[in-house]
């Protein structure tokens, strides 16, 4: 009975596939001191207290504590003092770019990078495959040289018009506003070369995610790009930043760099208990119905039958270098990861298919591996994961066979809802982070600017551009899920009723109070847009948002009379708000908040900025922008 | 019992009751989840994805459609009150007003909101309006496996003023997506087979009443709830039904009438009261039906203030899931239907579709009425004298079912009842049937084959179930016999020759292929075909992830339509049998699977290459619900 949830589980996750989309998760933590066990292991960072994780370069590089960026200015970047971010601002005399002292093959990184207003670099991986960095803001459809491309390569000896070559342009146009934060996680192969130095392999980019949107995947480069860095092709090099087409700004540059080591399991021998067995049974007490050796946790080459048995695999596990391993395991019914005969990770499948991971020290050498599995019912799987050092996430030993429904799900097109002629208006269920929000209303518009509202806080809860909606997981079938889901990179203001009583700036911002605030419904405007209505103590409160000419968001709240005093209104929080000029705040660098009323305030609440405002009149305006 | 329940019997049922589309525009996807007529005569129709549509002359053959309304989520109910549309989203109770008179809502207003825990599953339905201008509507259960109650007052009634106070009614309903009035004004809801459902069945409903599942006690200790039991006090291993259970508690209400499963419908819909001029039926109540695509008739009285009564029947052969019922002008019953994530026998994924009576009477059983020794049978035509006054013309079985945590039950406790003696009134309307031990807390279906009219013509349809909860006059009502000992299985494990659900010893090697077939949600499975070699040995798995029942028979080639529809005929007996019927065209079939598990089965391919199909003869799905097992040449 419990096999429903795990139905809706994996809907979910293939609905998630679908949309390319990557879970944002927060980096563990370097130590990994905390008892939770990771999703992956930490990254190295470079330290951007000062530029000596780097070769030497031009005066054109620095590092700042904040920088910001006037999306209307163009090559406009100003720094802070401080450290944390490196800044790249060119003149006439300094444009060089700047290379890391490490040098790498494969090489998984996540960082963060601000473009202003017209500006162009790029990030070249071992010196040699540009990923470009470009103000592509607005591009409906991108090529490789706007933001995310795969630059294209150049050779002088060609014709004219065709010395350019490849190039891969980005799946979708997944940036932001110039001087916003700009998100990339991408996981880069060296190519391979054999003893006598020939290469056997191209350089490939495995993926590429630009603010959460899957970009480019399994991409292969077949020589260096256009205005490589390093000559030739070889296993390592330098990661270069480029410095020289204009002012760019880099953090949270986290990497982890990989070589061509994995684990390796060998002499894998089988043991089958055939029966009914509904958790991991004590195999001690059992007697096998077969024994045999095999190469993988192969189940086909173990039994004919598809339920009720149960497996342990033994096998040798040899580590090719010391240090802590990340073990992961998807098992569906159920099944125990033993090496050296200490439990690494349990995993009881319940219910139906789970994931399950642990951590364990391994040293160089042969290790007893022990993995034990039972099958229930329906289909069964047993994926194992791993990473280690300088080893990226591999599968060993892996076996998966998919039902019949998943691979019908995974066949059938996407229902999807196209930028509207008129402003379009569904109820849904929304996610936002991990919450799943049951009153919640998006809106579509014609300008390509969309939005989900949430009804019963009265609150803007998430911002995107272009395709209004995927509306697989509403209107196909039962329509499992009920969620709508955006196509492209969402912003996320806020969670919260935009007005509370406080008795003074620096008092706490009160929890939502149903008594206080009461959601009205909505009436449509003239354009077919809709006013949010809500009651507020006894204060009748409109609350309305209109696209303006595809790049802003205005939202107005309005009264019917004047407020009493004290009444405040938050506009937003981020980890960091930066006030940059005429009314434009950076809300931590991931969108614009631009409000030109009197005495707003950034206040520190908890570990958030927050901007707030008193409200003085009948009318409050602001706008978002990314 | 061969039942052909099923069928019109007599002559052609178009005869009687016409259907006919409502064309509907390229583009609008009318999956229909509420109809109700605004005061200009405009049908509202609102559905599934959102919309709210408004539809002038819907009667004639080029209705105009204007959207009214759009964005809502799932709606799946509309009425209309002081010039707004009222319907019933997921969270929400909603007033769509048009102020400006464009046929367009300009105020989308919350009556009143409930909390959602985001489960699919959690549908609401309504409004229905009370005499005094408050709404009712009812919340679906959660699913997680079986129905859960994962938000307040899920599984409940409530009641709603204009204003938006909420007044919780009753509760223990799981699917409660039918409810409304009779002609006497008394309130009634339709409830679907499902855990602790053993079937299909209409609930009188008054101020306090437990009808069944207990999810919804859930919320019984909540300042508000008009009901003091709680989930803990309902017990299944005592092997009381529903009718037992309503008798040592008064909170606990039996329903006023079954509805046999895949007999009379397989889930249950809107119900509305049979206005003057639409054939003899006046007052009587039309329940609608989404898995048949199908209309029942439900005839109830009163005996000792206990509301009982018979379904027959009525009108079959709608093109999709009937979920909506409103009567238009002119008698015209406006019937909307949609099958999404629920397949119908009727095919098309949505639409709206016109019933009216011809002008002509059917031969019908008009009623029935019990007696305290038999019922009387009440025709729609005087009847041949002969053959009604015939004992041999009728047949009576009753029977019961379990009240259970699992899902559906088998018709329990089967005994055909004595008629000993029949009397037929002077102008030959009625026939009065004694008959010998009713049972109250028992379904009688109550079979008229032998009964002719003055033109030796048979009934349209012969059949009904009558639902006994009292017995004129009787005082002791509780009978202790038939009580089940030990516990209560949850599969009925069919035997049978052509299911070996072990490994033959004598296959030492195992089986020389497995097949392993699942069910997809929309009576489906999720392979059409499947290559077998001859006479090797086959191991074969059913898993049914799907919330509904299914089997799986391997049938001789061509022989898939003539299996379904015996194992239609299976009647009452079918869920006890697995819908598996003896026929030597059955070659191996599965057991009858309840939700969320499976079977294994073990036999050796025919020896003779061809198409063998393989069908869910669970009834209703045969249709769409089948595919090949293709046997070729061994070498």
């Amino acid at each position: 009975m419990t096999k429903l949830i795990y139905f809706a589980v994996l809907l979910t996750s293939l609905a998630m596939l679908a949309c390319k989309k990557e879970v944002n998760d927060p980096l563990p933590d370097k130590d990994q001191t905390n008892n939770e066990i990771p999703e992956y292991l930490a990254f190295d960072s470079l330290i951007l207290t000062d530029l000596s994780d780097f070769q030497t370069t031009g005066d054109n590089w620095s590092v700042a504590g904040a920088v910001w960026s006037d999306y209307q200015e163009s090559h406009h970047l100003q720094t802070h003092d401080g450290t944390g971010v490196l800044v790249n601002i060119p003149s006439t005399e300094h444009s060089q770019n700047i290379a890391t002292k490490f040098e790498h093959g494969d090489l998984e990184i996540r960082f963060e990078a601000m473009i202003p207003n017209g500006s162009n670099s790029g990030v070249y991986f071992q010196g040699r495959y540009e990923v470009q960095l470009f103000d592509s803001w607005g591009v409906e459809s991108p090529s490789f040289s706007d933001l995310g491309g795969i630059y294209q390569r150049w050779d002088e000896t060609r014709p004219e018009g065709r010395k350019g070559y490849e190039g891969v342009s980005p799946i979708l146009n997944a940036g932001t506003a110039p001087g916003l934060w700009q998100r990339f996680h991408i996981l880069f192969r060296a190519p391979r070369f054999d003893q006598t130095g020939q290469k056997i392999s191209n350089a490939k980019f495995e993926f590429v995610y630009l603010n959460d949107q899957l970009i480019h995947e399994n991409v292969e480069v077949s020589g260096p790009t256009r205005a490589h860095q390093e000559t030739g092709e070889a296993a390592r090099g330098p990661l270069y930043f480029q410095g020289d087409h204009g002012p760019v700004a880099f953090r949270n540059i986290h990497y982890k760099s990989y070589g061509l080591d994995t684990l390796v399991l060998s002499d894998l021998s089988f043991q089958l208990f055939e029966g009914k067995y509904d958790h991991i049974p004590d195999f001690d007490t059992l007697t096998p119905t077969n024994t045999g050796t095999v190469d993988y946790f192969n189940l086909d080459s173990v039994t004919a039958l598809s339920e009720g048995f149960a497996v342990v695999f033994e096998g040798n596990l040899l580590v090719p270098a010391e240090g802590m391993y990340l073990f992961e395991t998807t098992i569906d019914d159920g099944g125990d990861l033993f090496i050296d005969s200490q439990l690494v990770v349990h995993n009881e499948g319940e219910p139906g298919r789970g994931i399950e991971r642990g951590l364990v020290h391994l040293t160089k050498g042969s290790h007893p591996l022990k993995m034990t599995f039972y099958q229930d019912v329906w289909s069964s799987t047993l994926l194992v994961y791993y990473e280690g050092p300088g080893i990226s996430r591999r599968s060993i030993g892996s076996f998966r066979k998919k039902a019949g429904w998943e691979i019908a799900r995974e066949n059938q097109p996407l229902l999807i809802l196209e930028k509207p002629d008129t402003p379009a208006l569904l109820r849904s269920f929304v996610m936002v982070g991990k919450d799943k929000l049951t009153h919640t209303i998006s809106v579509g518009d014609p300008t390509g600017l969309h939005y989900s509202y949430d009804l019963t806080y009265g609150a803007l809860v998430k911002c995107w551009k272009g395709t209004f909606a995927d509306v697989t997981d509403m209107w196909r079938g039962r329509g499992e899920s009920q969620v709508l889901q955006p196509q492209s990179p969402s912003i996320f203001p806020t969670r919260v009723f935009p007005l509370a009583k406080i008795q003074s700036p620096d008092s706490h911002w009160p929890e939502f109070d149903q008594e206080t605030v009461r959601y009205k419904g909505y009436r449509i405007d003239k354009h077919g847009r809709p006013v949010f209505r809500y009651t507020f103590f006894d204060l009748q409160i409109e609350d309305q948002i209109i696209p303006h000419e595809e790049t802003k968001l205005t939202r107005t709240i309005s009264l019917e009379v004047n407020p009493p005093g004290q009444i405040y209104l938050t506009l937003g929080n981020a980890p960091e708000i930066l006030y940059l000029a005429n009314g434009l705040y950076s809300m931590d660098g991931q969108y614009y908040l631009e409000c030109n009323e009197p005495d707003l305030l950034i206040r520190h609440q908890g570990d958030r900025d927050e901007l707030i405002a008193p409200l003085r009149g009948i009318s409050f305006s602001y706008n978002l922008r990314w | 019992m061969n039942l052909a329940g099923q069928k019109a019997s007599g002559t052609d049922d178009a005869n009687y009751y016409l259907i006919s589309k409502v064309p509907i525009p390229a583009g609008i996807i009318l999956e229909v989840g509420g109809l109700a007529f605004d005061d200009q005569q405009r049908l509202g129709v609102c559905t599934r994805r959102g919309d709210v549509w408004l539809i002038s002359d819907p009667g004639s053959k080029t209705p105009e459609f204007q959207r009214f309304a759009q964005g809502l989520h799932e709606p799946l109910g509309l009425a209309w009150k002081d010039g707004s549309f009222i319907t019933a989203q997921r969270g929400e109770l909603t007033r769509l007003t048009d102020e400006d008179g464009d046929l367009k809502t300009d105020i989308y207003e919350p009556i009143y909101t409930w909390d959602l825990a985001g489960n699919y599953h959690e549908y609401s339905y309504g409004p229905v309006i009370l005499p005094d201008g408050d709404f009712l509507v009812t919340l679906n259960l959660g699913w997680v496996g079986r129905g859960a109650s994962l938000s307040k007052w899920r599984g409940w009634m409530l009641q709603i003023s204009p204003s938006g106070k909420m007044t919780p009614i009753a509760t223990g309903m799981r699917s409660p997506a039918g409810f409304g009035f009779n002609a006497e004004g008394d309130l009634f809801y339709t409830e679907n087979q499902g855990d602790w459902v053993g079937s299909g069945r209409m609930t009188h409903i008054e101020k306090g009443d437990f009808v069944g599942h207990p999810e919804g006690l859930k919320w019984s200790s909540e300042p508000e709830s008009p009901i003091q039991l709680k989930m803990e006090e309902i017990d299944d291993s005592r092997g009381l039904t529903l009718y037992e259970s309503s008798r040592e508690n008064p909170v606990i209400k039996a329903p006023s009438v079954w509805f046999p499963h895949t007999i009379m419908g397989i889930s249950t819909s809107d119900m509305v009261i049979i206005p003057e001029n639409f054939g003899p039926f006046t007052g009587q109540l039309l329940i609608g039906d989404q898995g048949h695509s199908k209309i029942m008739r439900v005839y109830q009285e009163k005996v000792n203030d206990t509301y009982q009564g018979i379904c027959f029947p009525f009108k079959e052969g709608f093109s999709s899931g009937v979920l909506r019922l409103q009567w238009g002008p002119d008698q015209t019953l406006f019937v909307g239907m949609t099958n999404r994530g629920w397949s119908s026998t009727g095919t098309e994924p949505y639409g709206l579709e016109k019933l009216k009576w011809s002008g002509k009477t059917p031969f019908e059983i008009q009623r029935v009425n019990i007696q305290p020794d038999g019922f009387i049978i009440t025709f729609t035509q005087p009847v041949d004298r002969k053959s009604a006054a015939n004992p041999d013309s009728y047949q009576i079985t009753d029977f019961t079912y379990k009240y259970h945590r699992f899902y559906g039950s088998p018709a329990i406790h089967l005994e055909n009842r004595t008629i000993y003696k029949v009397e037929v009134n002077q102008d030959a309307t009625q026939a009065r049937i004694f008959v010998e031990g009713l049972r109250p807390g028992y379904v009688n279906e109550i079979k008229l084959s032998g009964v002719r009219n003055q033109g030796n013509q048979p009934l349209l349809h012969t059949t009904g179930y009558y639902t006994i909860n009292e017995l004129p006059g009787s005082v002791e009502t509780i009978q202790h016999d038939h009580k089940e000992a030990g516990t209560i299985a949850e599969v009925i494990n069919i035997q049978s020759s052509k299911r070996i659900t072990h490994m033959p010893a004598e296959w030492k090697d195992g089986p020389d292929q497995t097949i392993t077939i699942g069910t997809l949600p929309g009576m489906q499975f999720d392979k059409r075909e499947v290559v077998i070699k001859a006479g090797s040995k086959i191991r074969w798995t059913l898993n049914n992830p799907d919330d509904m029942m299914h089997n799986l028979l391997i049938v001789a080639p061509g022989k898939i339509d003539e299996v379904a529809q015996m194992a239609i005929d299976l009647g009452l007996q079918g869920q006890e049998k697995g819908y598996v019927p003896q026929s030597d065209w059955v070659l191996y079939h599965t057991n009858l699977l309840p939700p969320h598990s499976s079977d294994v089965i073990y036999f050796v391919a025919p020896e003779e290459p061809g198409d063998y199909p393989f069908v869910c003869t669970f009834p209703g799905h045969a249709l769409i619900m089948r595919g090949i097992m293709k046997v070729i040449p061994q070498q």
